[in-house]
């Protein structure tokens, strides 16, 4: 045998003439291949119609339909289309050879046949054919469990949201419940937990959105807000956060925009929280609004190291970050940058990343 | 229109008993009393108070969803505000929720000030939807007084025609029509066709 597969392989031999095709099915019938041979196109193109075959040898010259007209036709139908053509040929010139390619086949072999010759090409396009369906029945396997593993995926932080919300509020009952009565250790170890437990929840979120912004399936509620507004209040919740960096804004007026203003507000915050994270003590951070050509401009501009050129498209991408975060420890699973990706093309706009002068980097979007 | 009407009531179907407990504590915090049911069936089952009242509902429910429930309901014709709660807020999801008549749609995890403005929004419908049935019921009450030859003539008096012409529709003479118009005019506290008019416009509007 000279394949691997338990099934020996099928080979459909079309020639005209009686004598090439016995000499053909006991050469490979004597190599364990099983032949089917026929004698003109049209039971060729039944054949494979009926039970496709690993290899057609075909004959060029055939009263009614030729060779070629045998191929083309066989390439046009489901069952021939992946089933590799090998032309049997008296014809020598490039003229012809040429031709057979054209028509769909994979190679050639000339009359008077070289048994050994004729031996090799058919293994290796038998074999070549076996790889190319694994590889297509491989990748149809790994669709499915891509399927699966997407599915599972939005049933875990689906069923995550009750339990995590049941933690957040109870907790917070708890609080009500203690206050007052509970010791500074108790009351401190309790508002642990509930930042905690926010922050789970705010990862359950994260990832929820984002499978919601990926499938388009995430309700935007548009209004006409001042981005400036939203900038400011950004800044005054988290510019606290670090006392060692100083965050300010910088825009003249209002940019007025058409856009869900709630979820604009979280890609700032997490621009802004990550501009904050990578900021050296005693840096400063700025965002800065402007109405330009292409629509509304925010910009987050820090002084820490600067994103590397090679990761400034996969910085973006889910889970993007989560390979070149190492000692820094944040509360992100590598979704932040992915979110206000698919956030900003939500509303039609660009978001990137430039290098800052003289230092750090520029985290930008655009709304349209 | 009337007294003031009783404490409203809060009705909670979730399966999940953690989210009950939760959801529960939740709106008694709210000062709003509360009943819990584990299964759509129970709840559809339970007799309820006659109080302004509405449902917060869980979208999937062990054996059936929350719109089986909505549907149930209104094939019930029980008219009760609904607000859903659900653990994924995709735009199908929600369109089909608002569809089926919901007041609100709460995507998990909501907190307390979420939980009331949806609560104060369906209580308010419910409030509504409790004055509109008892201004009907009253109303009906008070058509139900008539007799059905009375009623007869309230309808053409309605649809404009003059006496003379409801006698003869009604094969009496003008002087009968006159009495009855004017006990129609005394049981509905009508002092003039025009209230007569606004009265059945009323009863119409209500009913639709």
């Amino acid at each position: 045998m000279h394949t691997a597969d338990a099934q020996p392989a099928t080979i459909l031999v079309v020639d005209d003439t009686v004598e090439n095709l016995q000499l053909l099915a006991s050469l490979l019938g004597g190599q364990g291949y099983d032949v089917r041979p026929v004698t003109n196109g049209r039971l060729a193109l039944q054949a494979v119609e009926r039970d496709p075959p690993d290899l057609v040898l075909l004959d060029i010259n055939m009263p009614a339909m030729d060779g070629y007209d045998v191929c083309a036709r066989l390439k046009q139908t489901d069952a021939g289309r992946d089933v590799p053509v090998i032309f049997l040929t008296a014809m020598t010139d490039t003229a012809a050879k040429l031709k057979a390619f054209k028509a769909g086949g994979v190679d050639y072999i000339t009359k008077p046949f070289q048994i050994d010759e004729v031996l090799a090409r058919v293994a290796t396009h038998i074999a070549l054919r076996r790889a190319q369906r694994n590889l297509a029945e491989e990748h149809a396997r790994l669709l499915v469990v891509e399927d699966l593993r997407e599915k599972l995926f939005h049933m875990v932080v689906h069923d995550m949201r009750s339990p995590l919300m049941v933690l957040a509020m109870n907790l917070e009952f708890l609080r009500q419940e203690i206050d007052g009565i509970a010791s500074e250790q108790a009351k401190t170890d309790l508002r642990t937990s509930i930042r905690a437990a926010e922050g789970l929840g705010g990862m359950a979120n994260e990832l929820l959105d984002i499978s919601r912004l990926e499938e388009g399936q995430m309700p935007l509620k548009r209004a006409r807000v001042d981005l400036v507004g939203i900038a400011r209040d950004v800044v005054t919740r988290l510019g606290g956060l670090d006392r060692s960096v100083v965050v300010d804004i910088d825009a003249t007026g209002e940019v007025m925009c058409e856009c869900d203003a709630d979820i604009v507000r979280r890609v700032i915050e997490n621009l802004l929280s990550n501009a904050i994270t990578h900021s050296p003590t005693g840096g400063r951070v700025c965002v800065a609004l402007t109405e330009t050509a292409q629509g509304h401009r925010v910009a987050v501009h820090d002084e820490g190291p600067g994103v590397p050129d090679e990761a400034k498209q996969r910085i973006f991408e889910k889970f993007g970050t989560a390979e070149s975060r190492q000692e820094r420890t944040r509360q992100s699973v590598g979704l932040g940058l992915a979110f206000c990706k698919l956030a900003v093309q939500a509303h039609n706009g660009t978001i990137g990343v430039d290098a800052g002068t003289p230092r750090g980097s520029v985290f930008w979007f655009e709304l349209p | 229109m009337t007294a003031s009407p009783p404490p409203p009531i809060v009705f909670i179907v979730d399966d999940d008993a953690n989210m009950r407990d939760t959801v529960s504590r939740m709106v008694r915090q709210l000062g709003i009393d509360v009943e819990v049911f584990a299964t759509a069936d129970a709840f559809l089952a339970h007799q309820r108070p006659d109080r302004p009242q509405c449902l917060v509902l869980d979208v999937m429910l062990q054996g059936s969803t929350g719109f089986d429930v909505v549907a149930a309901l209104a094939e019930a014709k029980i008219e009760i505000p609904t607000i859903f709660m659900t653990g994924s807020g995709t735009i199908p999801m929600s369109v089909r929720a608002m569809k089926s008549g919901a007041v609100e749609f709460l995507t998990k995890p909501f907190d307390s000030a979420a939980l009331r403005g949806a609560i104060d929004s369906a209580l308010e419908l419910a409030r509504a939807q409790r004055e509109r049935r008892a201004e009907l019921e009253s109303l009906e009450a008070l058509l139900g007084t008539l007799t059905p030859r009375e009623l007869e003539v309230l309808t053409l008096v309605v649809a404009g025609r003059l006496n003379k012409q409801i006698a003869h529709e009604l094969g009496v003479v003008e002087q009968t029509v006159k009495v009855h118009r004017a006990r129609v005019m005394e049981k509905l506290g009508a002092a003039s066709v025009t209230d007569l008019v606004r009265l059945t416009e009323r009863v119409t509007a209500l009913k639709s």
